[in-house]
């Protein structure tokens, strides 16, 4: 199939025509397909790593995986399922290297407790105050429990929780039976119910 | 069924992932059954208390910054790439006949071999590896020629009698180490990753951890403040050079830095960089320390020639108090 790049409208592209005119060294066409799709890869890893910094390294190791793998891309997925395969074990594969990562991200939560987004206190009632703090020592917690789950534990369950995507569609990421994907989210609960017995 | 099975079904339930069939026998088991009742209350109310945690947003800022450090790093591998491009051409011309071909790939797994003898040989007695560091993987028992990646593979030698050739390439091979920013086998690692990382957000990190050092700069490992030293000159990424120019700060006042603080001031061209260069200079660090003729003349030229009024004023501010 050739593909011509010269007046060629990135905008109202497909997905395959973007891809073939990428392979061909389009680097405007490569950038549409990529945006079309990387706030979801960078919200999976936000919710993955609940980090800022630690969710734009894995942002960045995906598209560069994709970026140098995307000539080999063959088309028999879709490229928005190959990309989420990739974020996915980027994903798992991050948390592997080291613990580091969760210590950052829970500094970072303690840091923010108490800091201007809750506005000045004199401007807020006691009872919402109160309601605050305790809403923030339950979002502490619930963060703690998430950080104790194995990877592929945390990931099905934020997957499927926070971001709302399917069983099948998760199963189809991490390249598992549903029925896999089902084992991780009951155990991840189970541990998150046993941590957080105490609130319920 | 039991009632663990229902429980499932409770949970599947809540994330509507229950077939109509399912949800109907779920039903009908529940109104039938209180502990399962109760269970399904339990589970919302496990819910409930989920919903007070939601994970870090995505913000427009920070979805904008991600992009541009994929650019850069995108750029930089173009940039590489050209060199793959050349080093591709000249494999082809070697490559062209096959008596030749077979000769190299001979050398390669005989090369390849002798790099895994050589690997296994030096993790086993210690030598030659940064201190503290070992295999990723436990021990030398566990390092395969598998695990070994090839590559910068360099042609050196090729004799058309023979059909010998002779290859030089790079054997990388997954490492781990573990200690404190303050460790020399921790500072190697880091001082590489500032200055040969693709990823601009892991350089910008590298530059971090090292902000977080001991106190004491004169112990410093020369090579940290020469990795810094580059990156602040020559790293593409702004956020990198920043954050190098911040922890060189902390070194003055070193008469390499303060020449390379000079040197981005000369040379930079984002303003902010400049701005931040030029007050680094002009530190009370300076004081007392007889100004060389470089960094009056750097100054001087920067007060007669910069585009930017503010940097001129600096300047000149930092201009007298050296020769104060």
């Amino acid at each position: 199939m050739s593909v011509s790049t010269g007046s060629f409208d990135v905008t109202a592209a497909t997905d395959t025509e973007l891809i073939l005119h990428a392979k061909q060294g389009n680097m405007d066409a490569f950038e549409t397909l990529v945006q079309r799709y990387d706030r979801r890869v960078l919200t999976i890893a936000a919710g993955y790593v609940n980090s800022a910094d630690d969710a734009k390294d894995i942002y960045q190791e995906v598209f560069m995986r994709v970026y140098r793998a995307l000539s080999k891309f063959e088309m028999r997925s879709e490229f928005s399922t190959w990309l989420f395969r990739i974020t996915t074990n980027v994903c798992l594969s991050y948390r592997m290297r080291g613990r580091r990562h969760q210590h950052a991200s829970l500094e970072r939560g303690s840091e923010d407790e108490g800091q201007p987004h809750q506005g000045p206190p004199a401007l807020r009632d006691e009872t919402t105050a109160e309601r605050m703090g305790e809403d923030e020592e339950i979002a502490r917690r619930v963060a703690e429990s998430l950080e104790k789950l194995s990877p592929r534990q945390r990931l099905v369950f934020t997957l499927r929780h926070y971001e709302g995507y399917k069983l099948t569609e998760i199963a189809e990421m991490l390249k598992c039976s549903e029925g896999s994907v089902k084992k991780y989210l009951f155990e991840a609960t189970a541990r998150m119910r046993e941590h957080l017995n105490d609130l319920a | 069924m039991d009632h663990q099975h229902y429980q499932e079904w409770l949970q599947l339930s809540l994330y509507d992932e229950l077939s109509d069939d399912a949800r109907a026998l779920l039903e009908d088991h529940l109104r039938t059954c209180t502990e399962c009742q109760a269970e399904g209350d339990r589970l919302r109310g496990f819910h409930r208390i989920l919903s007070a945690h939601r994970p870090m947003p995505v913000t427009e800022q920070l979805l904008q910054q991600a992009r541009r450090e994929r650019r850069v790093a995108w750029h930089e591998s173009v940039e590489n790439g050209l060199g793959k491009r050349v080093g591709d051409a000249l494999m082809g011309f070697f490559a062209r006949p096959l008596r030749m071909a077979l000769a190299g790939v001979a050398i390669l797994v005989v090369g390849f071999a002798a790099g895994w003898f050589a690997m296994t040989q030096s993790v086993g007695s210690g030598g030659g590896f940064i201190p503290g560091m070992h295999q990723a993987g436990g021990n030398s028992e566990s390092f395969a020629p598998g695990s070994m990646r090839v590559q910068n593979i360099r042609f050196i030698e090729r004799d058309a009698n023979t059909g010998n050739i002779e290859v030089e390439f790079e054997a990388v091979s997954p490492m781990r180490v573990r200690g404190n920013v303050n460790d020399a086998s921790i500072q190697y690692v880091l001082a590489r990753v500032l200055l040969n990382e693709e990823n601009p957000g892991m350089r910008l990190r590298a530059a971090n951890m090292f902000g977080t050092a001991s106190d004491d700069r004169t112990s410093a490992d020369y090579q940290v403040k020469t990795a810094l030293i580059a990156a602040m000159k020559a790293d593409p990424n702004l956020g990198v050079r920043k954050q190098a120019l911040t922890v060189l700060q902390e070194y003055l006042p070193d008469p390499s830095v303060t020449e390379a603080f000079l040197s981005v001031l000369a040379n930079e061209k984002n303003i902010g960089m400049k701005i931040a260069a030029i007050n680094a200079l002009d530190l009370k660090k300076l004081t007392g320390r007889t100004a060389s003729q470089d960094v009056l003349q750097a100054l001087q030229k920067t007060v007669a020639s910069d585009e930017n009024n503010y940097i001129r004023i600096r300047a000149q501010a930092a201009l007298e108090e050296v020769q104060q």
